[in-house]
């Protein structure tokens, strides 16, 4: 039964800690002196729940509030990098009055969410260049003002005090190892003007994102942008 | 001795301790599941803490561009839905009635307990209709009546402590903890609808409100005959959604037929009230049909975006809109038959798409196919159909923008550079402030820098 165990809890976390460490991602055309400067964060999608022994439970309110400040984190961590980065260009508070521009920031998000599933089978191939949104993405950069887009996901999760006591009770080691806080945060750099994805990295935190977003993302977020370097100070594109 | 010994305890292992965790979890499960017992609904902390959250969602869907917002819509949309309402409805604690589209191909409905109802312009594109609409809003108004969320939601919680009861038991026999991760996946699927008594209740119930509001009732079991309707190839089993498999649309449209033979002969409506329906139906949500087109096309559903562009035009032929949007659905389809040949329905046929689907990105789809002999002439044959449309359409309309950026895209395609740079050209003049216009522009500048004749197709929109 012991052996069973740690196996399983060895497949486990071959499952979760590399992750971090594998998945950053890089396009030939951003590993060095490149000139993508110009960085616009799209609007987070952040999933958040609570998993309790009543099941799963989503935390709308809470995901609410934890979103501007995941955006909030990378958009600093970016900027550190010497980017310069736009975070509220599509703030839906900004662009609730232009439907045009909010069903085309919609649609795009769905057309990289369908990519992403695509991206995840094989990451790899971002470095030969194969994944691209297509010259779509200029219809929300109409005044050519973005070098690259920024998308950022977000899946979270706490469990509660009853949870942990049942995990802790069952001895159960997967069970008691997914009862701990978790968040994964994707980052994936799209061109804005050709579609083609840049650069994506993930980062993974076991700190309590709900209470204290900034403080336990921040550090894996920098972690996991460590690759991208910094755009070069010559060449504008 | 030995060998039974072991004999007994690989059986002890493979069947009786699985069998028995196995036999705990039906147990469970049937107890959970047994039908619940009616009383008066009152909200309790559960309760309350779920309409926080829905209206949460509810505020996301709008900020999210995932609402349809096109007001003459909207009006018609709660015009209809209440049309439906009874005053008690209208009293009901912790509701504000709204009745929404939601920009989504897939077909079908769902009501938020807080009385938000949402209808998929995936949905909207399929019925034919008032009547119809009058059915889908109306079960779902039951759902809201009747608090099905909450209920279900209670019973889910219930489920989910038995699962975890049982997968603890599972665990101390076992030690895998199978039960508990499938135990997820069915928790998931069980989620997604309502229970099977709960979507008859709102058949039923909806049913009887149709009437009233001047709608004729047959209409309800008309709706899950359009929403079988299969234009893809199946690939996967479908998920239940809210409004589509829970029950099977077969039963349903059973027992509505039984319910309308009980409701005893009911004289007809005049034909000038159905047809007036009719009309009013189709032409508020031509625009909306239009819209959904372009959704199908951008998930990749480009038999369903052709038929639904055909239904459009069907209704009005004479309209370059509609001309224009079934010229993108053929443009779409490309290498692509217009229905699922047997070749694609046939399983291996389906095991091959599949795994094509699986590995490869849209486009990358599109090139495969179109890298054969068959995919080629096909491609040739709906490009040529496709730009037959939009002349049309232009010919109806000779500053229609959206058919001169559609033959540019076309003819791009087809490796026309000249005519797609005339096309362009002709669309930036006839709407300077486009959305897109620098989009165009760039390919009008690639296409003229290639030369014209060795001229590459920009990447793909």
């Amino acid at each position: 039964m012991t052996i069973r165990k740690v196996f399983f809890t060895l497949l486990t976390l071959s499952f979760v800690l590399p992750a971090s460490a594998a998945a950053q991602r890089l396009n030939p055309k951003v590993k060095k002196d490149h000139a993508v400067r110009r960085l616009v964060l799209l609007p987070a999608k952040v999933q958040l729940v609570k998993v309790g022994i009543k099941g799963r439970e989503p935390m709308e309110k809470e995901t609410a509030a934890a979103t501007p400040v995941i955006e909030k984190v990378v958009a600093q961590v970016l900027q550190e990098k010497k980017f310069i980065v736009s975070e509220d260009t599509f703030r839906p508070e900004k662009i609730q009055d232009d439907e045009n521009l909010k069903y085309a920031v919609a649609d795009l998000q769905t057309k990289f969410d369908q990519l992403e599933a695509k991206i995840a089978k094989k990451s790899k191939d971002i470095e030969q260049g194969r994944f691209t949104l297509g010259d779509q993405v200029l219809l929300v950069n109409q005044d050519d003002t973005a070098d690259a887009f920024v998308f950022i996901r977000a899946f979270g999760q706490q469990s509660t005090k009853g949870k942990k006591a049942f995990a802790l009770l069952t001895l159960n080691p997967v069970m008691t190892l997914l009862s701990f806080p978790m968040c994964f945060v994707t980052i994936t750099v799209v061109d804005a003007r050709t579609g083609e994805v840049l650069a994506q990295s993930q980062a993974i935190t076991a700190g309590d994102v709900i209470k204290e977003t900034d403080k336990a993302l921040t550090k894996p977020v920098t972690s996991s942008l460590k690759k991208l370097p910094s755009p070069s100070e010559k060449t504008e594109r | 001795m030995e060998r039974q010994r072991r004999k007994s305890l690989l059986l002890n292992r493979l069947i009786i301790r699985p069998g028995s965790a196995l036999l705990c979890l039906l147990c469970a499960l049937s107890v959970a599941q047994a039908a619940p017992q009616r009383e008066p609904f009152s909200f309790g902390k559960v309760d309350l803490e779920l309409w926080e959250q829905i209206n949460e969602l509810d505020k996301k869907f709008e900020q999210s561009g995932l609402v349809y917002e096109e007001k003459a819509l909207a009006a018609y949309l709660d015009e209809v839905g209440r049309s439906l309402l009874g005053p008690a409805d209208l009293q009901l604690e912790h509701v504000r009635w709204r009745f929404r589209a939601l920009r989504s191909p897939a077909v079908n409905a769902f009501a938020m307990p807080n009385g938000s109802i949402y209808v998929h312009t995936g949905l909207l594109a399929r019925l034919e209709n008032e009547a119809q609409l009058a059915g889908v809003l109306a079960h779902e108004i039951i759902h809201v009546r009747n608090r099905h969320s909450y209920l279900e939601y209670r019973s889910a919680r219930k489920k989910s402590v038995a699962i975890h009861v049982i997968g603890a038991v599972e665990e101390a026999f076992t030690g895998l903890g199978v039960v508990t991760i499938a135990s997820g996946v069915f928790l998931q699927l069980s989620m997604f609808g309502y229970s099977r008594e709960m979507e008859k209740e709102a058949d039923l119930e909806g049913l009887k409100r149709l009437r009233p509001a001047r709608y004729d009732p047959r209409e309800m079991a008309e709706t899950f005959r359009l929403m079988q309707q299969e234009f893809e190839v199946e690939l996967y089993r479908k998920l239940p959604t809210f409004y589509s498999d829970h029950p099977k649309l077969k039963d349903r449209v059973d027992y509505l037929s039984r319910a309308l033979d009980q409701m005893g002969e009911q004289p007809p409506l005049p034909t000038e009230e159905t047809g007036g329906q009719r009309n009013r139906y189709l032409s508020r949500c031509a625009a909306v049909t239009r819209h959904n087109v372009t959704l199908a096309i951008e998930a990749g559903l480009y038999r369903t975006a052709l038929a639904l562009a055909r239904k459009n035009l069907e209704v009005e032929a004479n309209s370059a809109d509609n001309l224009v949007s079934l010229a993108q659905a053929f443009a779409a389809l490309g290498p692509r038959t217009a229905v699922p040949t047997d070749e694609e329905l046939s399983g291996k046929g389906k095991g091959e798409t599949r795994k094509l689907k699986k590995k490869t990105t849209l486009d990358e789809e599109e090139q495969a196919l179109a890298a054969t002999s068959a995919g080629q002439e096909l491609r040739k044959q709906n490009f040529a159909e496709a730009e037959k449309l939009y002349l049309q359409a232009v010919e109806l309309d000779a500053k229609h923008a959206d058919a001169q950026r559609g033959l540019g895209f076309l003819y791009e395609k087809m490796k026309r550079p000249e005519q797609a740079v005339a096309a362009y050209r002709k669309y930036v003049d006839i709407r300077p402030g486009a959305m897109d216009r620098l989009l165009i522009m760039r390919r009008i500048r690639t296409l003229e820098s290639q030369n014209g004749t060795n001229a590459q197709p920009a990447p793909p929109q």
